[in-house]
């Protein structure tokens, strides 16, 4: 046997299907020639080589809806879906959540985070028409990106809220320190604070659908959410205003001035994912129990003051 | 008033069929159970995160514009390899997409001055083990293969597909399928074998 006759029995002769005199005639070739026998044993170890595995980026599948929306949104650009709601289940949804005192991160220039996470190429959120059969004064708009998804993550989904005048919707979840369980919370950053809009034990999903009521000048965006495991979606009210008059419906407002007052005050275990771009880097650690605004937070962070683990950021 | 809405079964058909009629929550369910095995091959074929996430992506949104038209010959599973393959090679063809860096320049490089070089008079050894280091050689080496290549040994040996699956993947005969894989085997051999000072 030469060379080039073994070359053509190896990947088989190393996998075990050859017998006899092939098999004879291919071991002896090995004997004698050291190329030969050379590259069996690095056929052999390629064959064993197996990669490792890699972990999905946290933003993927919320870019893959997302594309999948605007696809669906340019494909039937006057078709709306209808979405049934009503205001009095959105207060019964919110006089039965317990309510939880609880500040919110965000930054309160708007163009200060835009900058930060440079979300000016991410796709767009589907928008439905919120009409329901009671209320044709709602519209729906093309609203909000996506800025970061990570439903397994304490900041569920973040849905920055174009036309409902910059604002930028949160989604979190808390585990209380007397071990009584989890609060979710719904909050929106704008120029004019930070506002807790849903606090409760409600489990929250993700935004299904935004609509816009410009009589009311709010915007309503609807959260698929489950309780004790039915779904129960939420109807989340963003006031375009502080005016309550003006603005509709604010759910829950917290009183405290920063986030981390509050969470001092709040007594609670809880996480804080740091949304920021994949070029930003951040490691891990733990926040500042001193008085700072968000922005000032948000500012150190992106400075490398803390750090980050898999954008989690846990104090205790 | 709410509806309730009790949570989907996880079954693929049942989800399969959801989205074919538009339920965009279903789809996200089959994206949620099949993200990590896709993005993972679009990983292995690609080899950078930044294409392994344009080719991934790109293979659920082909799957949810065709998903009305699947009829489930092959299971869900083998249908997105399918469609992820084809992505890649569609992808390949572009000037933009990443390119795997080949180390076989740098192996004809070597190869021209080993006529020079005396034999080490040592046998090499029967068996190798696969060291961190001689595994980044390997991917490499896998890297720089030709795509049909790549793409057979990454189905067979990484995804752990049988013939069949392959054949299905690919569009081809399970002979041909076979055939591939030892051509495929013998060029990684020579690839490693041009690098042999590095491994040994």
């Amino acid at each position: 046997m030469n060379c080039k006759d073994f070359e053509v029995m190896l990947p088989t002769y190393v996998d075990g299907g050859l017998d006899g005199d092939l098999a004879d005639a291919c071991r002896k070739h090995i004997d004698e020639c050291a190329d030969c026998r050379e590259l069996a044993a690095l056929y052999r170890m390629a064959a064993e080589y197996k990669p490792e595995e890699v972990p999905v980026p946290p933003y993927f599948r919320a870019n893959v809806i997302s594309a999948l929306a605007a696809e669906k949104r340019r494909a039937a650009k006057n078709n709306f879906f209808s979405m049934g709601f009503s205001l009095r289940t959105v207060a019964a949804t919110a006089a039965a959540a317990a309510l939880l005192c609880v500040a919110v991160w965000f930054t309160p220039a708007k163009s200060a985070i835009a900058d930060m996470l440079n979300i000016s190429d991410i796709p767009a959120l589907e928008s439905q028409n919120a009409a329901n059969d009671d209320d044709d004064s709602w519209r729906s708009v093309d609203v909000g990106r996506v800025i970061y998804s990570a439903p397994d993550s304490p900041i569920k989904f973040a849905l920055d809220t174009r036309a409902g005048e910059g604002k930028i919707l949160y989604f979190f979840k808390f585990k209380n320190s007397d071990k009584s369980g989890t609060t979710y919370a719904v909050s929106v950053g704008d120029d004019s604070g930070e506002r807790v809009i849903y606090s409760g034990n409600d489990d929250c999903g993700v935004p299904v659908a935004v609509a816009e009521n410009p009589e009311a000048k709010s915007t309503v965006v609807r959260v698929a959410a489950t309780k004790n495991g039915v779904r129960n979606d939420i109807f989340v009210m963003l006031p375009a205003t502080d005016d309550p008059e003006a603005s509709g419906r604010r759910l829950f407002r917290s009183e405290a001035p920063t986030l981390l007052g509050a969470l001092r005050n709040a007594s609670a275990t809880y996480s804080v994912i740091i949304i920021a771009p994949a070029k930003v880097e951040i490691g891990a650690g733990r926040i500042s129990y001193e008085d700072k605004t968000a922005a000032e937070t948000v500012k150190e962070l992106a400075e490398g003051a803390y750090s980050l683990s898999d954008r989690v950021f846990v104090a205790e | 008033m709410f509806s309730i809405w009790t949570p989907r079964k996880s079954d693929d058909e049942v989800l399969i069929a959801a989205s074919g009629k538009g339920d965009t929550e279903a789809f996200d369910e089959l994206i949620r159970k099949y993200e990590k095995r896709v993005y993972n091959f679009a990983y292995r074929l690609t080899g950078n995160s930044s294409d392994a996430a344009d080719v991934a992506q790109e293979a659920f949104i082909r799957a949810y514009r065709s998903v009305k038209s699947f009829r489930g010959d092959s299971s869900f599973t083998t249908w997105m390899y399918r469609i992820t393959t084809n992505i890649y090679l569609d992808m390949r063809k572009k000037a933009s997409f990443g390119k795997v860096v080949s180390i076989e320049e740098r192996a004809e490089k070597k190869e021209s001055g080993r006529s020079a070089e005396i034999a080490d008079p040592a046998p090499p050894p029967e068996e190798l083990a696969i060291t961190e280091e001689r595994r980044k050689i390997i991917r490499d080496a896998v890297n720089s293969l030709p795509e049909q290549h790549r793409i057979v040994i990454t189905l067979f040996r990484f995804e752990e597909r049988t013939y069949e699956e392959i054949a299905s993947i690919l569009n081809i005969p399970v002979g041909t399928v076979k055939s591939r894989i030892n051509r495929a085997g013998l060029a990684l051999a020579k690839i490693l074998q041009a690098r042999k000072d590095e491994l040994f």
